[in-house]
């Protein structure tokens, strides 16, 4: 009897101590955790969505003052924000691998269009999701030349869908809608990777919507003339080697059957949509066919500072019209009671620039270029921000972690639904790096040229500080080596046709792309 | 609710308890004595479930020790495998993975610790340095002191014959042993004579061959070497179900042989008093391939009959037998041997040594950990593979990129390849063995020099 009084006594201190000691626990635990760590989702379907070109401080969301993205910002609220989100580089092809890879540029070596291709070894993450058994599609353009099947973006799909129209940059969700019908009758889990060019040149919106002044009269006609322009122009310049080239394009049937020099206009209008991957292939190693950034700032006086921001706001209209795509894509996930069964990211490749240094387009690594916007939507997950330094990188293994599937051995980013935050992001384009932390910039070139900016008080980057600060300069630079020091998985060249030199694949590149 | 709260007060009482009253097998004034018995499979031990009881020696010191059921060496062949006991790192880590790093016509290097990773201490340099006297006696060969393994040895004794057996090692190291009773000693002791290359200095008496055996084999060396030549040549060999059965009789022979050998150095041992202050450590360096995979020798692959080894660890006046089912790897040696002769060893130390100490598994703690093996063969192979906890294993073939996963819990024999039906096992090991490649150092994308790196003398010339 006394033994089992004893016992209970014992039995309730104990369990005092007990619920003591789980409550102690649990106060720390709880005021040490600001963020919330979802559950893994193993029937999650994935929804990976791109928006190439769209710079992060141009969502509203992102403290951009016109209401460009009002649905994005919308579904930012329940997701995900991370505030400070950086690409690997300013350029759709090494950048968007780097996506699908989770591996710096220079350590995947897709970096140049027509050349590079992804080592057989790297799975991409469609790759590693149809090995768990998710039906995935892209749904984006098919053949060009910055996304190619043949630099490894094919891989690991189970269909391949163009969401392109007469011309890129239409809102054309119906094909992506058809496939969500035809994937209800089988069980899978869906990977969507969703890409597209709205918010990239040549900005051509339907409505004007920020800027009514219309001084830039540009619509897609005018657009396919100056092309045809621009061909004709550099064909007369050296007929022979024009007339080499058409001929190079007829060994693909479809799109110009020109063997004769005389490229009409109307001809050039009728084959235009058919186009292959293959005639814009010869004709852009040629040096023929223009970039569409050529084509669309080919008239524009880039100092001329009320035409720049006029061509901003048509930017930001472009973004509006992303935006609304967007939403009719996630309406139709809602009607389909999908959308909260799916892990979903928005992001972009990389930004834009508008002369902020000097340059149009996107080919330097201010900020205005590689920082993207990157709201990551957690199903039964509530919504907050991290202000943390993450990677383009990182988006695959955090994917992964979401869902349960082990990260890839050469994985090189995080799961950054963690509390770890990166000290320093990096990223390179066309021999130029990148090592940014929460103060500094380090901007290097292979030539020596060293920029470095004092992000606190000059987040503009305007007044290069490397010759003030040789200590920040040594160390960053110390960092930056270490990163360069990481593993390269490839080896396997695609092989690129012999007409092509080394110089003009350099000038390809220079010039962006089409 | 009740029972959760005995659970839960149960759990906690148990860490206490874990944490004030935590049990001390460690000895630093004991002797250590580490038997290599090379060659030996796991499987043709009998208390390690071998159906002929060959091994009464062994089993007696395995059922009053600590019995390691799933051992993994992390090589299947001498040098690399013997090299991490004494290293406790990987052999791409030490870097002797094979017997010569130039060879050449013209010149011939052989590979050496010191000189291919000055920086690595080891286990012999580490006792020595606390106060042992530490002593290596061996059949020479593939544990050659000219490979480094002499390092940190008062006595290391490799000049016999190669391959010879514990009937050369064993009464030097007696004698070595008598001259310092009085000492705390480090004895490795080594013998051949389970190895393809070794016969007994009188002959085979064919002990366990079947009478009725009418096949054209004798058992000798030469014709171990000619068998294993071939498949090396075509990758496997074919056999008759006698000769099978005639080769294992041969094998079983010999580890009866080293197992009376044992118990004669043992009988001599305790005769000079210095069993209960000895730490005794038995093991094997790799197993042996007897046609599981059509072929004979060792060396050649990573199945688990060449890395699935013995291991038994007994501790002084240990009389209760503990078997310890998970699985632990031959990189964990190193650590356990400091742990259990009380020897922390500076961070340099710690943080050289891959494994971990197995004195947390003896006293009780789970353990779960995969095990990495990796073979680079004469000019014939480079293979990894992983094993994980839970009995799955890949095999990844370097030169040919041929991947092979298979269920040892279901087909223990490794011959159903699941690698193309089992698509995330394969994903899931593959990550895991790749991660392990590059933690060590193990360029996966670098050219790899199919040369001629030959593991016996005589050959590639």
């Amino acid at each position: 009897m006394n033994k089992k009084k004893r016992g209970k006594l014992r039995i309730i201190f104990l369990s005092i101590f007990c619920v003591l000691f789980f409550l102690i626990v649990l106060f720390f635990t709880q005021t040490r955790k600001i963020t919330y760590t979802p559950q893994v989702c193993k029937d999650c379907n994935v929804i990976l969505i791109s928006v190439d070109t769209l710079r992060a401080d141009h969502l509203p969301c992102y403290g951009y003052y016109r209401n460009t993205s009002p649905y994005i910002c919308k579904f930012a609220e329940e997701s995900v924000l991370f505030e400070n989100a950086f690409s690997q580089s300013v350029n759709t092809l090494p950048s968007h691998m780097s996506i699908f890879t989770s591996l710096y540029p220079f350590s995947h070596g897709v970096e140049y269009p027509f050349e590079n291709t992804l080592d057989k070894s790297i799975l991409t993450l469609p790759q590693i999701l149809q090995i768990y058994n998710y039906s995935t599609l892209w749904f984006g353009p098919l053949d060009d030349p910055m996304l190619s099947p043949e630099a490894g973006f094919g891989r690991g799909y189970d269909a391949r869908i163009s969401n392109v129209l007469s011309f890129a940059g239409v809102c054309n969700n119906t094909p992506l809608f058809e496939w969500l019908e035809s994937q209800k009758s089988n069980k899978r889990n869906l990977f969507i990777f969703y890409h597209t060019y709205q918010v990239h040149v040549p900005y051509i919106p339907k409505v004007d919507l920020f800027d009514n002044t219309s001084r830039l009269n540009f619509s897609i006609s005018d657009f396919i003339t100056k092309e045809y322009d621009i061909i004709k122009e550099r064909a007369y310049k050296n007929e022979t080697k024009f007339l080499s080239i058409l001929n190079l394009s007829t060994v693909d049937t479809v799109g110009f059957d020109v063997s004769t020099p005389n490229l009409s206009e109307d001809f050039f209008r009728l084959n235009y949509n058919n186009l292959t991957i293959k005639n814009r292939e010869a004709l852009i190693k040629a040096g023929y066919f223009p970039t569409n950034f050529e084509v669309f700032w080919r008239d524009i006086n880039t100092s001329d500072k009320d035409m720049l921001s006029y061509v901003v706001s048509l930017y930001d209209s472009e973004i509006n019209e992303a935006d609304q795509c967007i939403n009719s894509f996630f309406e139709e996930l809602k009607k389909e009671g999908m959308y909260n069964k799916s892990i979903i990211i928005v992001t972009a490749d990389h930004g834009e620039e508008f002369m902020e240094h000097g340059n149009i387009d996107h080919s330097q690594l201010y900020t205005e270029v590689t920082h993207v916007p990157l709201i990551i939507k957690i199903p039964n997950s509530p919504g907050y921000k991290k202000s943390g330094m993450v990677e383009s990188i990182d988006i695959l293994p955090t994917i992964l972690s979401l869902v349960g599937i082990p990260h890839p051995y050469y994985s090189q980013g995080e799961n950054i639904l963690n509390d770890t935050a990166r000290d320093v992001i990096f990223a390179e384009f066309s021999n130029k790096y990148l090592i940014r932390s929460n103060e500094y910039s380090l901007l290097v070139d292979d030539n020596g040229t060293t920029e470095l900016y004092d992000l606190l008080n000059d987040p503009k980057q305007k007044i290069n500080v490397a010759k003030d600060n040789p200590s920040i300069v040594k160390s960053l630079m110390t960092r930056l080596n270490t990163t360069l020091q990481y593993p390269r998985y490839y080896g396997i060249s695609y092989n690129f046709s012999s007409n092509i030199d080394s110089k003009v694949r350099e000038d390809l590149f220079k010039t962006g792309y089409w | 609710m009740l029972k959760k709260i005995f659970l839960f007060q149960f759990i906690i009482f148990g860490v206490l308890f874990m944490g004030c009253t935590s049990q001390k097998i460690s000895c630093s004034d004991c002797n250590i004595i580490f038997i290599s018995l090379d060659a030996l499979q796991e499987s043709h031990v009998h208390s390690f479930g071998y159906v002929n009881n060959i091994t009464p020696t062994i089993d007696q010191i395995a059922n009053s020790g600590y019995k390691f059921t799933n051992a993994i060496s992390v090589s299947s062949w001498t040098v690399p495998a013997s090299m991490t006991w004494f290293t406790g790192v990987y052999p791409s880590q030490h870097k002797v993975t094979n017997k010569y790093t130039i060879f050449t016509n013209q010149k011939k290097v052989i590979s050496n610790l010191k000189k291919l990773s000055p920086n690595i201490t080891t286990l012999a340099e580490i006792l020595k340095e606390h106060g042992y006297l530490t002593g290596g006696f061996t059949g020479d060969a593939g544990v050659n002191g000219i490979f480094g393994f002499n390092a940190g040895f008062d006595v290391y004794f490799d000049n016999t014959t190669p391959f010879s057996g514990f009937d050369v090692s064993e009464p030097k190291a007696l004698a070595w042993i008598q001259k310092n009773k009085d000492k705390k000693i480090f004895l490795f002791l080594h013998g051949y004579d389970m190895h393809g290359q070794y016969e007994p200095k009188l002959g085979f008496d064919y002990r366990y061959v079947n009478f009725t055996y009418k096949g054209i084999y004798n058992g000798s060396p030469q014709q171990e070497a000619e068998l294993r030549e071939l498949g090396l040549e075509f990758g496997s060999i074919t056999l008759g179900s006698d000769d099978v059965r005639f080769w294992r009789a041969i094998y079983d022979e010999k580890i009866n042989r080293a197992d009376t050998q044992l118990n004669t150095f043992l009988k001599e041992y305790e005769k000079m008093g210095l069993m209960n202050k000895t730490i005794f450590i038995i093991t094997s360096d790799h197993g042996t391939e007897l046609y599981e995979h059509k072929r004979l020798d060792h060396g050649f692959t990573l199945y688990d009959e060449l890395i699935h080894v013995p291991l038994i660890i007994k501790l002084p006046n240990q009389e209760q037998g503990v078997t310890l089912p998970n699985q632990i790897s031959s990189i964990d040696i190193m650590p356990t041997i400091l742990e259990l002769a009380g020897i922390r060893g500076d961070e340099k130390i710690q943080t050289q040594m891959m494994g971990s100490s197995l004195v947390p598994l003896m006293l009780g703690e789970n353990m779960q950990v995969d095990a990495f093996s990796e073979t680079n063969y004469r000019l014939y192979t480079y293979k990894r593979s992983v094993r994980t906890y839970d009995d799955w294993k890949y095999i990844y073939t370097i030169e040919t990129g041929k991947e092979e996963l298979y269920n040892l819990n279901t087909d223990p024999s490794e011959t159903n390849n699941l690698i193309t039906s089992n698509l995330q096992k394969g994903y899931e090991l593959k990550q895991k063995l790749f991660t392990w490649m590059q933690k060590t150092g193990q360029n996966i994308y670098g050219s790899w020099e199919l040369g001629c790196l030959p593991v016996y003398d005589g050959q590639c010339t």
